[in-house]
């Protein structure tokens, strides 16, 4: 456990109110700062998130915890609960809605149950590939998307890498979706998933993350889907030995902001949540891109996965008439749109 | 009044208890649904959720239950050494202290929880989640009535020390 | 003083407290929970932020083992399986002195196969068993003993609804594996408790059972047959990939009620009676598990959980030292915590500390189990001890000598299981699941 690590001086932070709803109090102030007036008062923010603290996603939070200590001279401090501590993803968001807590880390598809047009990132097939992908993330259209919840009670600040999800299973390469046939297939709790497996031809299982290592290993489920750390980081490896590249989606991880919390805070101070955000990003994006080369080497020399590429083209038409079905919900027919263009 | 008093104990324990034993068998035949269904290649897709969110609510409306059969877990060594008086003294503080833990965190919290999450919907069945998290302050009022009769019972037996049949102690 | 120090002195200044004038436990846990945080966040936060984690706390699909293994257990308790099991268990146990002591434990062995709750088995086996035990002119504190202590055994050998939530909590660790490497600890403490109640019985003078013609024995172990065929249908189902360990207690539930159909021993104005012990059961553990969650919570939110790891690793780096202390804070917890909300509190917090010494979390995950399995039957929190005192019709304060024989045994081979880890992982790696 070294879960302290990742901020320094937690004990002293916590006297002071360290979040919006008592930083304007009395004992928001600490008349110390004088030095950072420009900034505004002092101020503590709580960021919970249910990643490991060896995970890019929180490491890249770290980042951003360090650029707004840096550039707010140590008058804004963000103070992160990694591992679920708070909750899990569903529950931080709302403790995030009520005020409890400033900021958590989710992924896009724990959204779809807050702002139903969230769900448009986790279609398959949405995203080309990761260029098109980080263009979309980057693009003006999500920075809308991620200013429409505002009356939600929480504001998107920026995205993570969360990489492509593909399919795994015990031995059977998924080359073709006809080979996902009568196979049951983990899927993470969401209408979307369930939609997507089914145009698939995979038969959907909803299982909590926790039972899919024995669900795999006795054969309850004969697949999963997620992105190639999930073989390392879940040991999902050792009783999955075939992964295939269909990169079927990619869902980002989003960092978000209490509404309340951010309309607290002075210009200066949101300018300073920007850039480090942006600088996390940037900085989280590179080591995404390394944990899943080494989890793929671990996953190939340590536990004998072997990987295999399929071609994506009937994939992609299978999950055509998915794509027309959700283009009724005009928010995200419109997003799709957006997205396309930048093909 | 004793007699009023009772009988509407008796009804919302019979109630609790009807609803709790139709959600338990639900239970059972939805977990038993979710092993056939992906037996015979057609994996229930709703079960999941839906048994995690009838746990809930057999787990509070069985807790609720227990406040009012003083069958909840609590160490009587103190209250076994007192006699008359005293013991009634101790007994009305602890349930005056049960009465305003359940009133400030499942009413007050649980409907501040409720009106948060109205607006968000379960991801599988679509249930808004605030209708999930109603059980708080239904089972914290619930807790406080089951409370309030207990007092009441004890001061009738505070008066009449030979009724011993109203306060059971709370051990089981 | 620093504010996790601050905080746990409240977290378990208030707990102990409230405790000690007789608050029910969730309720003590609750409030020493909110005294916590209060240190660190403003009122309005925290209470729906309390009530959000009392539903997140049960909000877990493992947790309908418990539930599960309550109703079977009371449909097995009610339901002629145990005299069955009991009668099995005699023709196993039957020629040691105190006979029907060890029958007691077999049968709780037999019983805890297939069933996954201490309680039901205390009550279950109990009750068969005490008369019977009476009658030969065994003591009621010693019979009732040793039905205590032999009650936990079942949580050890699988189906356990101990081990699920352990494998939840630990982050997916494999319930195979769990449930396999339950096997051997599950028997040792059951031959623990049979040494103790050996040395009683010589020393008593109890009776041996006159044994069985073979013909008898056949008869016995036939009658038998149906019930331990659970096994196979729920061991086997969870193991054949056809079930997952939480859906296999809904199996045991169906199988339990044919059962007791088919052993004709079931009737119908049976059922309101096992459905309230069920409801209510269920809603006093998970209740529990829920007022836990928020005591988890307000110890995060205060740090508390560093704290305890940085003064465990202050301490001594030495592995041996901190399994120890580990071992010795768990029989503490589980002097006055229900083993579900002790397993699902300090598990995120003990296994981190001791998966950095090499411990394998399958041997942490039994290490736990066994060691609360002891919390169960010690005042002043124990349902195994309520239980099997009600059965038995003794008091607490009687059975108590008896008791600590048996835990001196008990907490022997607790040390075996923690510093042996063998005795745990052999069964799973010799069948491919480490
Ligand atoms: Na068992
Ligand atoms: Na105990």
């Amino acid at each position: 456990g070294n879960e302290g690590e990742s901020d320094s001086g937690n004990g002293s932070s916590n006297e002071s109110g360290n979040n919006e709803a008592s930083s304007g109090d009395e004992s928001g102030g600490n008349d110390e700062n004088d030095s950072a007036e420009a900034s505004g008062e002092a101020v503590t923010l709580q960021l919970g998130h249910n990643l490991a603290e060896d995970h890019p996603v929180h490491l890249g939070l770290e980042r951003f915890a360090e650029v707004v200590d840096e550039e707010s001279d140590g008058t804004m401090e963000i103070d992160i609960y990694p591992n679920a501590v708070l909750g899990d993803e569903r529950e931080v968001l709302e403790q995030v809605q009520g005020g409890g807590v400033d900021l958590t880390k989710v992924s896009a598809s724990a959204l779809e149950g807050f702002a139903s047009q969230y769900a448009v990132f986790s279609l398959p097939y949405v995203f080309e590939d990761e260029e098109h992908f980080f263009e979309a993330m980057n693009s003006e259209t999500t920075q809308n998307l991620f200013e429409e919840t505002e009356e939600q009670g929480f504001i998107g600040l920026t995205w993570y890498d969360s990489g492509a999800r593909s399919f795994y299973t015990q031995d059977t390469p998924i080359e073709h979706p006809d080979d996902l046939e009568g196979m049951r297939m983990r899927v993470m709790d969401s209408q979307t998933q369930i939609d997507m497996m089914e145009a698939l031809g995979g038969a959907p299982t909803p299982m909590p993350y926790n039972e899919i290592y024995t669900g795999l290993q006795q054969g309850v489920v004969d697949g999963a889907e997620s992105n190639p750390t999930a073989l390392t980081n879940g040991n999902h490896g050792e009783v999955a030995k075939a992964f295939s590249f269909d990169e079927h989606a990619r869902i980002p991880d989003l960092l978000v902001v209490s509404a309340d919390a951010w309309n607290e805070l002075t210009d200066e101070q949101q300018e300073i949540m920007n850039t480090a955000s942006e600088e996390s990003t940037e900085y989280q994006i590179e080591l995404w891109a390394e944990a899943v080369d080494e989890a793929m080497v671990e996953a190939e020399e340590e536990m004998g996965v072997e990987f295999h590429y399929p071609d994506k083209e009937p994939f992609r038409e299978a999950v055509e008439p998915m794509h027309e079905e959700y283009r009724q919900d005009e928010n995200i027919a419109e997003l799709m749109d957006a997205f396309e263009e930048l093909r | 009044m004793i007699n009023v008093i009772s009988r509407i104990k008796t009804t919302i324990n019979q109630s609790i208890m009807i609803v709790a034993s139709v959600l338990t068998v639900l239970l059972v035949i939805s977990a038993l649904w979710q092993v056939i269904s992906r037996f015979i290649g057609m994996p229930s897709t709703f079960t999941e959720e839906l048994l995690r969110f009838m746990l809930i609510w057999v787990a509070f409306l069985g807790a609720t239950y227990a406040f009012g059969s003083r069958e909840q877990l609590a160490i009587i060594f103190l209250k076994n050494k007192l006699r008359g008086r005293p013991a009634f003294s101790l007994q009305l503080l602890i349930d005056i202290i049960v009465i305003v833990f359940v009133f400030a965190v499942l009413v007050v919290g649980g409907l501040d929880i409720s009106s948060i999450t109205m607006n968000q919907v379960s991801p599988i069945l679509g249930i808004p989640m605030g209708y999930i998290y109603y059980i708080l302050p239904i089972s914290g009022i619930l807790i406080i009535f089951y409370q309030v009769i207990n007092i009441f019972e004890n001061i009738i037996g505070l008066k009449d020390p030979d009724r011993t049949d109203l306060d059971e102690g709370g051990q089981h | 003083m620093d504010i996790a120090v601050q905080g746990a002195l409240l977290l378990f200044g208030s707990f102990f407290l409230l405790l000690a004038i007789g608050v029910p436990i969730s309720i003590s846990i609750g409030i020493a929970s909110l005294s916590t945080v209060i240190l660190t966040l403003p009122l309005n936060t925290i209470l729906f932020t309390a009530a959000q984690n009392f539903v997140g706390g049960i909000n877990s699909f493992a947790l309908l083992a418990v539930i599960f293994f309550i109703l079977s257990g009371s449909i097995m308790n009610n339901g002629g399986i145990a005299i069955r099991l009991v009668n099995l268990a005699k023709i196993i146990a039957g020629r040691l002195p105190g006979s029907l002591a060890h029958t007691n434990v077999v049968g709780n062995m037999l019983f805890g196969s297939i069933s996954g709750s201490a309680v039901a088995a205390a009550a279950a086996i109990g009750s068969v068993m005490s008369p019977m035990q009476e009658k030969e002119g065994y003591k009621k504190s010693y019979s009732a003993a040793v039905n205590i202590a032999s009650s936990p055994i079942g949580l050890l050998i699988p189906p356990s609804g101990a081990l699920i939530i352990y494998s939840l909590v630990s982050g997916g660790t494999s319930i195979s594996a769990l449930f396999m490497a339950g096997y051997l600890p599950g028997i040792l403490m059951g031959l623990g408790v049979m040494f103790v109640a050996y040395r009683i019985a010589k020393k008593e003078d109890y009776k041996t059972q006159v044994t069985l013609p073979l013909r008898e024995k056949f008869s016995v172990i036939l009658q038998a047959v149906p019930s331990l065929f659970m096994i196979v249908v729920v061991i086997g189902g969870i193991v054949g990939g056809i079930f997952t360990a939480t859906e296999g207690a809904a199996v045991a539930v169906l199988y339990s009620l044919i059962l007791a159909i088919v052993y004709k021993s079931l009737k119908f104005s049976d059922v309101p009676k096992i459905m309230r012990e069920t409801v209510v059961m269920t809603g006093i553990v998970l209740f529990l598990v829920g007022a836990s969650s928020v005591m988890s919570w307000a110890m995060a939110v205060t740090r508390i959980p560093n704290a305890i790891s940085d003064a465990i690793l202050g301490v001594s780096q030495n592995e041996i030292v901190i399994l120890l202390i580990i071992m010795f804070t768990l029989l503490v917890i589980g002097t006055f915590m229900d083993l579900t909300p002790a397993i699902l509190i300090f598990t995120p917090i003990f296994l981190p500390i001791v998966t950095t010494i090499g411990v394998d979390p399958v041997h942490f995950g039994i290490i736990m189990v066994f060691n609360l399995a002891i919390g169960i039957m010690t005042p002043p929190v124990g349902s195994a001890l309520f239980v099997g005192c009600s059965v038995g019709g003794v008091t607490i304060e009687a059975v108590i000598p008896t008791l600590i024989k048996i835990f001196t045994v008990l907490i022997i081979l607790l040390a075996m299981v923690v510093f042996i880890p063998q005795i745990s992982l052999i069964i799973p790696e010799l069948l491919g699941l480490l």
